[in-house]
């Protein structure tokens, strides 16, 4: 499966130009504004000032976890839709945790991100464990557990681990001790994204030049010859599934240590099926993926400067990313019809 | 890359013609760009009518029946709905018409190898092709079906149709064929009547020089390796029922059979990939039904597996990473390298390069690369199905010397093959299977190859 | 290249080329004082705070002239990026919907001291921001007073989301309209403890009707539709709707609504930013500024009588003249007398 979800990046890459720009230009039109002042406007609201960069990074960070968490499963031949789930899940560990048992800061941030990536992983594991034991299809238990995470965490943070008030789904604030050190001052963009490009590049090195990246690999190209070469399959999708949602995870932890600064139940507007994409986009290369995450945290946030700016809707940026998906998932199914 | 340069090919209707070469001699390109599916750089293709093409690799779709298989696009209607009577019968008719015997409601991917190539032949027959391409046509086929299908592509000539056969068999190409064309790297090096030529001859002019010979056979100690009681094992397609036998190291235990009776489950079952009852003993110490793949392959027991693009390789890696799989965990990073030079050279790979992909090498390199990490991986008893399949001479002799010689080696070496010449020219002993069941057992000396031929058709 | 390519991507350049030319932008030449608005997660379509808060935006701009824009949020992590954004953007007045917004308006009023920022329905104690903020007590003492005269079990009850301050306000002053108009009734308070708990609404108001309440006054944001549900079973049974106007989403079965009108917070401090003046540090609007209050009954003439009519309208002139005062917390509540008019 893994072979149908790569492509060729560079050629990918085109495609998602050609579609974002085209597409959203015939949006832009349809709202009557004319696509130059209306990219410029992206552009702009996304380089524009140091501040607004950074804010791109921060979305950039965002979203490069989850799709490095899809990308790892996918690798694996695995198809991890809940990514959303398990950052959700993630972050709620972290913020409860962070909040709940105050330590001085060198042990504090450390065990902020340890718990959001526990408890992603553990989340991921479930579907890896049923994938394992049962053979059942992790995309249905993926995307079944995502609305699992978001009701439990609410659940939780309203209930029996209810720690706000004041009406809002969240937990307490995090002492100053658990909160990312700033990166940019005066900017919500953190060490997060140092920590991130470091896994991107560990998760390239693990993948590339360890015997278990050779063996996940090996599972997601061609598990019948993987499984004859002494590979265990069942091992593989539940390791590759926990790891992926322990990624996942990690990114829900540095989103409630370094930008929320506490849980909240909605801190996610969907990082973890836009990772999807960027994963597919970064032709599941975890270097690849740093682009494609900087590209898509470019629309994120220059999204919504074109909104306040030229007056577009964001709701274009969500639609030239679908259709972006839509021509991409095209492309592959028809480069596997034509080598079947 | 350039797979064919300057080929002039002119067939005759109603003649059967051979087109011979080595491994990537560019045959297939050649019947693929003819039939129309790959792109010519120069030049043309004339034919008057239309041209069909069966493929060695068949192009079915597992999923529906035989009758939706061999209609597809052409389906009879009445109105907006497929008639599926009229179909049916046009499928019958058709198969009786060529002596192509199919259910037509049946799955095609709970069918046999053989009888999935007739689908794909009766698929092309539908069209009424005056030119038939039939690219490696007997790869799959038992000595008897042999004859049978040329008897059927002889009537088809006999009725006007011109027919292109791309092989390796040369025992084929001369009892079968009327002329025969030669290639080598992409280029045509000799015509023929077939009538005017021979076996040897032909061989020499596709290798461009001497065919090797086959390894000698050194006198070898043999010592007890495995031993099998009652073994009976089931694989998606395959049954295997109470068999009995042993493999000593040092010998090379042949099981002669016609696909689909049962090897698949004995490879299977020693592979680990399936479970099994009744006793395997190995070295002494038995083998667990719940055995892992892996704990087999630690022990020492290594299976070639039928499926090479399936069960064997990763196409779309290089060759380095290809050569490791399955010693992943035992070689260290910077021997990588070293391994694949290794089989590489044994193996005389071409191209000598590790980084090539897989998946663009031909079947018989593809095929090297399999045999040579399986047999540099110190195996004990290496279980070889099909190990020559669908390739060409060259190859397949270079495979069968590497086996014999681990074999002088004390490697004990059970062949799986559907060719009998290849058992006969390795094999130590013979065994024949039957129906999941295992029907006599000859020793070389003893070999008869009528009674074998018989065992083989069930008849006892 | 296929010719084919080459065609499509030659018109994709004349495309690019010649689009821009054709094509104006919307917004009035510069100088025009820039409004903009960050919805909570509710987002624009609500029916309630969103919406209402928008109408204000947009007769702002229809009757002031300025330019607009209302950034929606997709989730909690987004209203710092919307605030950011807008105040990068230079807007002159920026609005926050929404208590949930209280601590990242702190956060970026903060970051831009030059930009001003207005929060609706929290306090946030920065010079550049104005906290709009509503007297519910006010509003609410009306619905009491209402559901009072309307009881035939002579038992109302109030069901809240969450206790919280805010609540306690719509809480006390119902309570006390109810006792200014007859101290005999009976007032059951229940709390659901979320906002968005919709079966727990539904059960927990079947359970005030089985108490002998006929009418129950719900201000629990999205739990109020398990209110809605339960409400549709019972005969001469009745609601009072909160925020906005609800009546007709059950026609004659939602007495009135006791209506938050952000729109008229939002539109006076747009008057304010149009005219380049300073804003308040607070505005607090309650029945006297047209803040709050009931709607018109369109649905329940039957049963709210003309003399009812007249009678909250002498309460609502009493408040407004500052006769009567509205307890806001349980204990201004317990001290509440009715008050002789």
């Amino acid at each position: 499966m893994s072979a149908l979800l790569r492509g060729r990046a560079f050629r990918d890459v085109a495609v998602v130009i050609v579609v974002v720009f085209g597409f959203g230009s015939i949006a832009m039109l349809l709202a009557h504004v004319s696509p130059l002042d209306g990219f410029g406007a992206l552009f702009d609201g996304a380089f524009g000032t140091r501040s607004e960069l950074a804010e791109t990074l921060v979305q950039t960070t965002s979203l490069l976890f989850p799709a490095l968490g899809v990308a790892i499963a996918a690798r694996a031949g695995l198809f991890n839709i809940g990514a959303d789930g398990q950052l959700i899940l993630g972050g709620f560990a972290a913020g409860w945790i962070g909040a709940q048992f105050p330590l001085p800061g060198y042990l504090a941030i450390p065990m902020v991100l340890l718990a959001g990536t526990f408890a992603g992983g553990a989340w991921g594991a479930i579907a890896g464990f049923l994938r394992a034991r049962f053979g059942a299809n992790e995309v249905i238990a993926t995307l079944m557990l995502n609305y699992v995470a978001v009701l439990l965490a609410t659940y939780l943070v309203n209930g029996p681990l209810q720690q706000g008030g004041a009406g809002a789904s969240e937990t307490a604030g995090l002492p100053k001790a658990a909160q990312l050190p700033d990166l940019i001052a005066d900017s919500r963009l953190t060490w997060a994204f140092v920590i991130a490009l470091v896994v991107a590049f560990v998760l390239r090195w693990v993948l590339q030049r360890t015997v278990f990246g050779y063996e996940l690999r090996a599972a997601g190209d061609a598990p019948e010859a993987a499984k004859r070469a002494g590979i265990d399959l069942g091992r593989t999708a539940f390791v590759a599934m926990t790891l992926s949602g322990a990624l996942a995870g990690l990114g829900g932890a540095t989103i409630v240590s370094g930008v929320l600064h506490r849980f909240n139940t909605g801190l996610s507007p969907g990082y973890g099926f836009i990772a999807i994409a960027v994963a597919l986009v970064g032709n599941l290369d975890p270097l690849w993926i740093v682009v494609a995450s900087f590209a898509f945290g470019v629309l994120q946030s220059g999204g919504v400067a074109m909104q306040a700016e030229a007056l577009v809707p964001r709701d274009v940026v969500t639609l030239v990313t679908g259709l972006a998906i839509i021509a991409l998932a095209g492309r592959r199914v028809v480069a596997s019809l034509r080598s079947t | 890359m350039q797979a064919v340069d300057g080929v002039d090919i002119e067939l005759q209707s109603g003649e059967i013609h051979a087109l011979v070469g080595e491994n990537g001699a560019g045959k297939s390109t050649l019947a693929a760009i003819a039939y129309g599916a790959v792109k010519a750089d120069e030049g043309s293709v004339v034919a008057g009518g239309v041209v069909g093409l069966v493929h060695q690799h068949f192009k079915l779709i597992e999923r529906l029946r035989v009758w939706e298989n061999v209609l597809l696009n052409r389906e009879p209607r009445r109105g907006w709905v497929i008639d599926v009577a009229a179909a049916r019968e046009r499928v019958n008719r058709l198969a009786a018409t060529y002596g192509l015997a199919v259910d037509p409601d049946a799955v095609v991917e709970t069918l046999p190898v053989g009888i999935k190539q007739r689908v794909e032949l009766l698929r092309e027959l539908d069209r009424e092709p005056t030119v038939l391409l039939l690219d490696e046509p007997t790869a799959a086929l038992a000595p008897s079906e042999i004859a049978s299908f040329f008897t059927t592509i002889g009537a088809l000539a006999a009725r006007g149709t011109a027919i292109l056969v791309v092989t390796h068999k040369l025992a084929e190409v001369i009892a079968y064929s009327q002329r025969v064309t030669v290639m080598r790297a992409g280029r045509v090096v000799a015509r023929h009547v077939t009538s005017e030529t021979s076996a040897d001859a032909i061989a020499r002019e596709m290798v461009g020089g001497e065919v090797p010979a086959l390894a000698a056979r050194g006198s070898t100690a043999t010592a007890p390796l495995l031993e099998v009681r009652g073994l009976s094992a089931r694989s998606a397609t395959s049954t295997l029922e109470d068999a009995t036998f042993e493999v000593r190291a040092g010998e090379i235990v042949g099981i002669a059979g016609i696909e689909g009776n049962g090897q698949t489950a004995l490879a299977d079952a020693l592979a680990g990939v399936v479970p099994f009852t009744g006793e395997l003993r190995f070295e002494g110490d038995a083998l667990r039904p719940d055995d892992s793949p892996a704990s087999r392959l630690r022990r020492g027991i290594r299976v070639i597996p039928q499926d090479r693009r399936h069960e064997a390789l990763v196409l779309g890696w290089n060759v380095r990473d290809n050569v490791v799989l399955g010693r992943q965990r035992t070689l260290a990073r910077s021997q990588y390298a070293e391994a694949a030079r290794e089989v590489i050279e044994r193996f005389d790979v071409r191209p000598p390069d590790p980084e090539a992909t897989v998946g663009a090498l031909s079947g018989g390199n593809q095929q090297k690369i399999v045999v040579g990490r399986t047999l540099a991986a110190h195996a004990k008893l290496v279980v070889a199905y099909q190990p020559t399949r669908g390739i060409d001479i060259g190859a397949a002799v270079l495979v069968q010397s590497r086996l014999i010689e681990a074999r002088n080696a004390g490697v004990g070496v059970l062949l799986i093959s559907f060719e009998l010449d290849e058992i006969f020219a390795c094999a130590d002993r013979v065994l024949v299977i039957a129906n999941g069941r295992f029907a006599g057992s000859f020793d070389r000396a003893t070999i008869d190859r009528g009674r074998i031929g018989a065992l083989m058709a069930g008849n006892v | 290249m296929s010719r084919r390519r080459v065609a499509a991507l030659a018109l994709a350049l004349v495309w690019f080329a010649a689009v821009p030319a054709g094509c104006a932008r919307q917004r009035a030449a510069g100088g025009a004082v820039r409004i903009g608005m960050v919805t909570d997660t509710g987002g624009l379509g609500d029916r309630s705070f969103n919406d209402s808060a928008y109408a204000g935006l947009m007769r702002a701009q229809r009757e002031l002239h300025v330019d607009t824009v209302a950034l929606q949020s997709r989730s909690a992590a987004d209203y710092q990026v919307n605030l950011t954004v807008l105040a990068n953007k230079e807007y002159d007045e920026i609005f926050a919907i929404g208590f949930l917004m209280a601590r990242d308006v702190a956060e970026v009023s903060e970051r831009y001291p030059t930009r001003h920022f207005s929060i609706i329905d929290a306090v946030v104690d920065e010079p550049n921001v104005t906290s709009v903020t509503f007297k519910e007590e006010q509003g609410s003492f009306l619905a009491g007073a209402l559901a009072a005269m309307t009881t035939k079990t002579k038992t109302i009850a109030f069901l809240g989301g969450i206790d919280i301050p805010l609540l306690r306000k719509f809480e006390a002053g119902y309570a006390a309209g109810a006792r200014q108009v007859d101290p005999s009734v009976k007032v059951i308070s229940k709390y659901i403890g979320s906002f968005d708990d919709v079966a727990s609404g539904k059960e927990l108001a079947g359970v005030q009707f089985d108490q002998g309440a006929d009418i129950i006054y719900v201000a629990a944001g999205k739990g109020g539709l398990g209110a809605i549900d339960q409400v549709k079973s019972r005969p001469n049974a009745y609601l009072i709707g909160v925020d906005a106007d609800q009546d007709g989403i059950v026609p004659g079965k939602i007495l009135t609504s006791m209506v938050k009108r952000v729109d008229v917070g939002v539109f006076r401090v747009c008057q304010q930013a149009a005219a380049h003046k300073p804003r308040p540090v607070h505005l607090t609007l309650g029945l006297k500024e047209g803040g709050v209050g009931l709607t018109d009954f369109r649905y329940t003439r039957s049963v709210v009588t003309p003399p009812k009519i007249a009678a909250l309208a002498k309460l609502r002139a009493a408040i407004i003249a500052g006769k009567i005062v509205v307890p806001s917390t349980r204990e201004e509540l317990a001290s509440f007398k009715p008050v002789p008019l």
